[in-house]
């Protein structure tokens, strides 16, 4: 297990490369004049080279490359064009919270979808199945966002009541904190409950068919044994698979969400970036997001053998 | 080799019939197969035919100022009018056209890099299939939406580097798929066959193997058809889809819908209705066709 790990990282270092190269020769790829497009009106020209020197266009790319690489394993992901600051401390604040409203996200999704994927396939063809798809067809269909702007929206108009959109840190007060990015969580786990439902609903149908499940079935265990103990850890490979795939997508809708519901995540320090063409703090989080994807990419490949003993690391 | 042949699952074929009745009664058939797929077959030609022709269809025209802002819905305006008293419904209805124009263009210009890539990776193999595959790897682990947003500010704000970003991102993805198609039909015997009768690697990719993995190609191509649309609609949202004034279902939602939101929540209705009825009706779609064509696809997306 050790020795697959340690190959799989291995193995991941030239990815991690392609994804710093692209992050670095993004500025090459502007058109036209980046340093102009930054500058606001009539700045000094000390400025625009100051400028020009941050973003090392003055340096052929592979020179910037290698600095960059070099400034990574120091720690050092740039300064903010804007605030000057180091970009590294500031996501550092940031990404727990995206992450931690993708991750619980994923938690809720998967939960809410392998339950009701079992139900639907043990159930299949009642209308409990029929009920359980239509929304889960609907689920897949409806933006994250419209969703999110609704949940903020409908019951203001409807009830007068609003969700809280302060926000209020782990550290500050956890229930508070964990109420506030409950409501978004569960906006962002819809899309994937209703994918994981889909998919857990045909391997469970798929695995339920089997012989080994009728052996069991025969020698008197209880349903839920059968259900729980026998069919589902095998039922779950490729939900697994799909939840891990999902997980970049739910970084991408947690930005979304984040900023309809005012979280001061990832997603509003990003799309502030944008704004303002702050280039390093872009590709900082290109960066940054990029390998936290391979990461969990690389724990789903592991959690295979612990579902299925038969798979071997290798 | 008989054990790998076995093991190649069958592989589908499209029955071409030279008489259009034949061609109707299989779209019968099939219709009353998948009734849901039918159902989204209808609402997606809906959609083309209303996207066509908006200019008859819709009441207003879509950016033309009208003297009631933020009106309710009434028998004058269906869907309400928004800030500078723009017929909502019209709105939505030359929408559709962003939409449709933005998912056709998307998917056309993808799926020959995807193809291409993707059928070359695998039959070639080796060190270029190994730095492709890596370079696949790398933008997969970007998350979709980020690396659309990078590629938008990068490129400047307008419609087409909107399509561009969309398609580099739906070609990489696709060339995965297209890959390992092509490599489960590449071991085939009929391949080892033309390449013993001295075809040439041009010839195999094309009159071999391109024929057979054209059912995963309209999977694919069909089902990210939705997929391109809610992510058009979702780089609008956030301001950096196609640029105002086009009316865009996601930028309705995000800059005009939702400074009035509370005051005016019929701004949203519209547009989010029809996002999700058409991602539906692709999705409900896609998924028969998959079914039809090749249920060895079930469950991807």
């Amino acid at each position: 297990m050790l020795r697959y790990a340690a190959k799989r990282v291995v193995g991941m270092v030239p990815t991690v490369l392609i994804l710093l190269f692209l992050a670095v020769i993004m500025i090459n790829l502007i058109p036209g004049d980046a340093v102009d497009l930054m500058m606001e009106e009539n700045a000094s020209p000390e400025r625009r080279a100051a400028l020009e020197e941050q973003l090392g266009l003055g340096e052929p790319a592979p020179i910037r490359y290698v600095k960059y690489v070099a400034g990574m394993l120091r720690g050092d992901l740039g300064d903010s064009l804007w605030s000057r600051e180091p970009v590294l401390p500031e996501l550092l604040k940031r990404v727990p919270v995206t992450i931690e409203i993708a991750l619980l996200a994923t938690l809720i999704g998967t939960a809410v979808g392998i339950l009701l994927g079992v139900i639907s396939a043990l159930r299949q063809d009642t209308f409990i199945d029929y009920a359980i798809r239509s929304v889960a067809i609907a689920g897949i269909s409806l933006p994250n966002f419209a969703i999110a702007t609704f949940v903020v929206v409908m019951p203001a108009i409807w009830w007068g009541i609003s969700p809280t959109l302060r926000y209020v840190g782990f550290t500050e007060d956890p229930f508070t904190h964990f109420k506030i990015i409950l409501v978004p969580a569960l906006v962002l786990s819809l899309n994937l409950a209703a994918s994981v439902m889909r998919l857990s609903r045909t391997t469970m149908l798929d695995v339920l068919r089997q012989d080994y499940i009728r052996t069991a079935q025969a020698k008197g265990l209880r349903s839920i044994q059968v259900t729980v103990g026998h069919a589902l850890k095998n039922a779950m490979i490729p939900v697994i698979t799909l939840t891990g795939l999902q997980v970049a997508y739910l970084i991408g809708g947690s930005v979304i969400v984040e900023s309809v519901f005012v979280i001061p995540g990832l997603g509003r320090y990003l799309i502030t970036a944008i704004d303002q063409r702050d280039y390093p703090v872009i590709q900082a989080i290109v960066v940054l997001l990029g390998m936290f994807v391979m990461l969990v990419n690389l724990l789903v490949d592991m959690s295979y053998a612990w579902f299925d003993p038969r798979i071997r690391m290798t | 080799m008989a054990a790998e042949v076995t093991q190649n699952r069958p592989i589908p074929t499209i029955t071409i019939t030279s008489r259009a009745g034949d061609a109707l009664s299989q779209l019968g058939k099939a219709a009353r197969k998948k009734p849901m797929g039918a159902a989204g077959a209808v609402v997606l030609v809906l959609l083309v035919l209303v996207a066509i022709f908006a200019d008859v269809v819709a009441p207003y025209p879509a950016l033309e100022h009208g003297p009631t802002p933020l009106a309710g819905p009434s028998s004058e305006h269906l869907a309400g009018t928004d800030q500078f008293g723009r017929d909502i419904l019209s709105r939505v209805i030359y929408g559709a056209r962003t939409s449709l124009y933005v998912g056709v263009a998307a998917t056309v210009v993808s799926m020959v890099p995807a193809v291409l890539l993707g059928m070359t990776s695998a039959f070639f193999g080796g060190w270029y299939d190994y730095l492709l595959q890596r370079f696949v790897d790398t933008i997969q682990a970007l998350p979709g939406l980020i690396l659309l947003m990078t590629i938008v500010v990068i490129l400047g704000s307008s419609l087409w580097n909107v399509i561009f970003a969309l398609s580099f991102n739906r070609a990489i993805v696709g060339s995965r798929v297209m890959r390992g198609a092509t490599l489960g039909v590449s071991t085939a015997t009929y391949v080892e066959a033309a390449r013993a009768c001295g075809a040439t690697n041009v010839r195999i990719i094309l009159r071999h193997l391109l024929p057979n993995i054209v059912p995963t190609i309209i999977v694919v191509y069909s089902l990210g058809f939705g997929t391109v649309i809610l992510a058009e609609a979702s780089l609008s949202f956030l301001g950096l889809g196609v640029p105002p004034p086009t009316p865009s279902w996601g930028g309705m939602m995000a800059a005009d819908g939702r400074a009035y939101m509370f005051a005016a929540p019929w701004m949203l209705w519209a547009p989010t209705i029809a996002l999700a009825v058409v991602v539906f009706a692709v999705n409900m779609f896609g998924d028969a066709i998959r079914d039809l064509l090749d249920p060895r696809l079930r469950g991807t997306r």
